[in-house]
């Protein structure tokens, strides 16, 4: 170290750089550049979560204008309701009965859940109470992202653990995209205008044509019968306009029971979804397999597996590509005119898989809204 | 002249510390670039259609609060119903605006 020359302001600085220059490297060794680091990245989360709780807030405000614009009462006793409300997963370690047990606790989600909108909107009709459902639950899941986020970086106060810092900052930017998607989808929801997920009913919609009358045959689940390539076609979809997903597995289950009794035992089932692409993939396109295409926790999908593998029906299934925003939001052009292509594949499985006067059960899966 | 500012003047140490200065700023407008980025992102231009059916004509409108598919919005020539066949999306595909931007190049 070179020592300051007497009355040099030139030795003076040399020596306080010099000093700098050591203190730096001890700083290095001690960790300050981490911290430096874990600081940078508290910053950048903290400026994207303030994005996300806009988001959030900005979807409850939506939620409670919409109640109360269709004659809510006790909305923000509904909303806090809605926002905390949780189902317990069902023991799996046990695996015996477990689609019963889950079934149970869907259907006390769903009661509940109208329960509690028929107190708060008495005087709206179920579609609009069905759509305040569903913007409510988007907004208790922003809700609980803006939480889950803060959790995190107050833990890492707590506990110094800046792994889980790090691994949130990375995360961040598909954190902001996600939440983006959910107060997109708010506004379709708010108006009740279909949504990419819709796909499958509106295939359904569609091979059923206009003048078919719908009849409810499960809870929220509706099936109308056709007349398609010679074969009876018996088209199983949700219950719209409001936003429904019903019980379309259930309501295969019914229908196929009703007629093997009746003696007109399908011959193919075929189920049409929603399915979601990768990234390098083209929204619209059209994938076939077998199975059930459906996606929901199992409930629904066992439905199908069993009642086809009961009665010997071939499964097929038909996809339409889309990313998970897109499912969400309303319905893209690129996906309307993909369902177009989706019916020309069903009606091609039904002329390769069946023979004229057979009977057909098609399930087109997804969220009803805004599709009668 | 004492020889601290001759130090200061020294071309080396200018550069040094202009470099230094623009890495920061840089460092920072991409953070603030990204931020304006993300809050772009929740301000798109989408206009939602409706496709009315009249047998096998069509026409093609601008959604109206209260339509869904399958409402019958009227009587066509012949005596038909008008029904609403079709309601979707213009100029919200993601790939699409993912590959306007360059970001994917396929």
């Amino acid at each position: 170290m070179v020592a300051p020359q007497s009355g040099g302001l030139a030795g003076w600085i040399s020596a306080i750089s010099q000093l700098l220059f050591l203190l730096f490297f001890v700083l290095i060794f001690l960790g300050a550049n981490q911290r430096f680091q874990v600081y940078m990245w508290k910053g950048d989360i903290k400026q994207k979560l303030a994005i996300i709780e806009r988001m959030a807030l900005e979807t409850r405000e939506k939620t409670k204008e919409f109640i109360i614009k269709n004659k809510g009462k006790n909305v923000d006793n509904f909303i806090k309701k809605a926002m905390d409300f949780f189902i317990i997963s069902p023991v799996d370690i046990e695996p015996t009965d477990i689609i019963k047990r889950m079934d149970n606790l869907f259907s006390s989600r769903r009661s509940r859940f109208k329960g509690l909108l028929k107190d708060v909107m008495p005087e709206s009709d179920e579609n609009v109470r069905t759509r305040a459902e569903s913007v409510a639950e988007i907004s208790s899941a922003l809700n609980y992202l803006v939480k889950v986020i803060k959790h995190i970086l107050l833990l890492e106060e707590k506990t110094k653990n800046w792994i889980m810092v790090m691994q949130l900052q990375i995360l961040m930017p598909m954190l902001v995209n996600i939440a983006n998607a959910y107060r997109r989808a708010t506004d379709y929801f708010l108006k009740g205008v279909p949504i990419g997920d819709g796909a499958g009913p509106l295939v359904a919609r569609d091979l059923a044509g206009p003048n078919v009358e719908w009849r409810e045959i499960v809870e929220d689940t509706v099936v109308a019968m056709s007349k398609v390539e010679n074969r009876t076609l018996y088209l199983v979809k949700a219950k719209g306009p409001g936003s429904n997903v019903g019980r379309p597995g259930f309501a295969t289950e019914v229908l196929i029971k009703e007629l093997s009794e009746n003696g007109q035992k399908p011959s193919l089932l075929v189920t049409v979804d929603a399915a979601l692409k990768l990234e390098s993939e083209e929204t619209g396109e059209i994938a076939e397999g077998v199975g059930a295409a459906i996606g929901d926790p199992g409930p629904e999908k066992i439905r199908f597996e069993r009642i086809s593998s009961e009665y010997e029906i071939p499964l097929r299934a038909v996809v339409i590509k889309m990313s998970e925003e897109e499912a969400i939001t309303g319905m893209d052009k690129k996906i309307y005119e993909a369902t177009k292509k989706a019916i020309e594949v069903v009606k091609r499985i039904i002329r390769e898989t069946t023979k004229e006067g057979d009977v057909v059960v098609v399930a087109g899966i997804g969220n009803s809204m805004g599709i009668l | 002249m004492d020889s601290g500012i001759n130090l200061l003047n020294n071309e080396l140490f200018q550069i040094v510390l202009l470099t230094i200065l623009m890495a920061i700023l840089a460092v920072f407008s991409a953070r603030q670039a990204a931020v304006a980025r993300m809050t772009a992102l929740q301000k798109r231009e989408e206009k939602i259609y409706v496709i009315e059916a009249c047998g096998s004509s069509e026409r093609k409108r601008e959604y109206k609060e209260g339509d869904y598919v399958g409402k019958v919005v009227g009587d066509c020539e012949g005596g038909n119903k008008a029904i609403i066949k079709a309601i979707y999306v213009e100029g919200s595909s993601l790939t699409e605006r993912s590959k306007s931007r360059g970001l994917f190049k396929i």
